[in-house]
């Protein structure tokens, strides 16, 4: 063991110590010195003021315009994913459905509309209804129950259709693209299909003939950016038919260059660890 | 919320609330000297640009890692800057032989990009101009031995055996030729108002 260093000797060291140009255990001797000596403290704060210019003396340059972009991507939000309402058809037709469903958009969501509009009539005929019970003093748990339901299913049914929209803007506007997912296993059934458009800021992916995990595992979405990096879109479970449909909304719906989708643990992972089981390149 | 004008140290308390607008515009401040400086210690594009991203990248995740007790937000930012391209520099040099000593500071006028772009030039001009007439100004075995020292990551003893000096030589040089730039830099003298562009100066840490 050294002998504890003394000030004179610590404060020759400073500047060298500020440029980071000792030797660990002299760097470890001064570090010492430092946190128990004020006056010192003060005198090193002044070599590493000095040193903290050396970096402004660097010729500038630009950084490309590239980079910052990547930055940005790196820090936006992750895409919000979504589940669409569950599907009845089976995803071989989907994509057929959804060209069809496009084409008749304004009359299948008018459709729904309307049932809305007719759920809303009917909750505040029972909400009119209720307050006369209760202003009677009468406790109707049964209609209250009835109340909260109604309620419930119109603004699922609110939100299903908002979502239906978002995917068929998708479509209908165009302006991105298709592309196809495939299987990474030789004679996988599973297939997926990604839409984009870059008017909505929006994709959606559709996928079929997924097998159901077990508990403990999960599928995951991976988005991959300009650079490679994988990042995680969210995790989902297929519908009983094997078939589901993601929402990929914000500006990576978009620019993102490639997706995957993975098998990882219950609850998803921070980076893929899983076999992928479908993939799919800009 | 006004992001021009606002000092750095309110920019970063922003980050923590995950404001991406107050995240570009301490880039749109500083990514060009990190970069610059990262340029400067690895003579690389592709690697001095992977530097500023880690480099902004952890500012953005834990904007917390900067103490405003210790200091300006700039000082921090380019010292968590040099030692990323420093541990960079060392783990490339096993791989590879760099120059030792390049210095491509030919004089205390402008270098690099900043000639032909006044909005790259106007960038903490004062104290970028300050720092070179200082360096500029030492005998050139001083300067060399510190820009070794600083840009180069080496320590003292590395750098008398790459330059076959004798040890107690090279920290002579060291310790004489950055008592030399602080004196230069003293007698720049009170500054007046509007000459200071650094923006956020929190007072404690003095000049930078």
């Amino acid at each position: 063991m050294k002998v504890k260093m003394n000030c004179e000797e610590a404060q020759e060291l400073l500047d060298a110590y500020s440029l980071g140009a000792l030797e660990k255990s002299e760097s470890r001797r001064v570090e010492k010195h430092l946190s128990g000596c004020s006056n010192c403290r003060l005198l090193y704060q002044q070599a590493a003021e000095t040193t903290a210019l050396l970096a402004l003396a660097a010729p500038l340059r630009r950084a490309s315009p590239a980079l910052r972009l990547r930055l940005r991507q790196r820090v936006l939000p992750r895409p919000a994913l979504r589940w669409l309402p569950a599907p009845r058809l089976s995803w071989a037709s989907a994509a057929a459905m959804l060209a069809v469903v496009s084409l008749g958009a304004l009359t299948w969501g008018g459709l729904l509309q309307t049932q809305v509009n007719g759920l809303k009539t009917d909750s505040d005929r029972f909400a009119v209804l209720y307050g006369e019970l209760e202003r009677r003093g009468e406790t109707v748990d049964v209609l209250q129950k009835a109340l909260t339901d109604a309620a419930f299913r119109q603004e699922n049914l609110q939100s299903l259709i908002q979502e239906q929209d978002q995917a068929m803007r998708v479509v209908a506007l165009g302006g991105g693209g298709r592309e196809d997912l495939v299987g990474t296993v030789a004679a996988s059934p599973v297939r997926g299909s990604y839409f984009w458009s870059a008017e909505a800021n929006l994709g959606v992916l559709f996928l079929g003939n997924l097998s159901q995990l077990s508990d403990d595992r999960t599928y995951q979405l991976w988005v991959l950016r300009e650079d490679g990096t994988p990042v995680s879109g969210g995790i989902f479970t297929p519908q009983a038919d094997g078939s589901a449909r993601l929402l990929v909304q914000g500006a990576l719906g978009g620019a993102l260059t490639g997706m995957a989708i993975t098998v990882e643990p219950a609850g998803g992972s921070e980076t893929p660890t899983g076999e992928i089981v479908l993939q799919g390149l800009r | 919320m006004n992001y021009t004008d606002c000092p750095d140290e309110e920019l970063v308390a922003q980050l923590s609330r995950q404001d991406t607008d107050a995240f570009e515009a301490l880039y749109g401040r500083y990514g060009n000297l990190v970069y610059s400086l990262s340029l400067r210690i690895l003579g690389d594009v592709q690697a001095a640009e992977d530097v500023v991203q880690d480099v902004f990248l952890r500012v953005w995740r834990k904007p917390d890692h900067y103490d405003t007790a210790r200091g300006r937000f700039l000082t921090w930012l380019l010292s968590v800057a040099r030692n990323r391209a420093i541990d960079e520099r060392r783990s490339r040099g096993r791989r590879q032989r760099f120059e030792v000593g390049s210095a491509p500071l030919d004089g205390d006028g402008p270098q690099g990009d900043e000639a032909d772009d006044p909005a790259l030039a106007a960038l903490l001009a004062d104290e970028r101009s300050a720092i070179r007439r200082a360096l500029v100004g030492l005998p050139p075995e001083q300067r060399s031995a510190i820009e070794l020292a600083y840009y180069g990551g080496l320590t003292q003893q590395e750098i008398a055996r790459a330059l076959g000096e004798p040890l107690g030589t090279v920290k002579t040089r060291i310790r004489l030729g950055m008592q030399k730039m602080r004196g230069a830099l003293a007698d720049r003298g009170p500054r007046h108002e509007g000459e200071d562009e650094l923006r956020g100066s929190s007072g404690t840490a003095g000049r930078l």
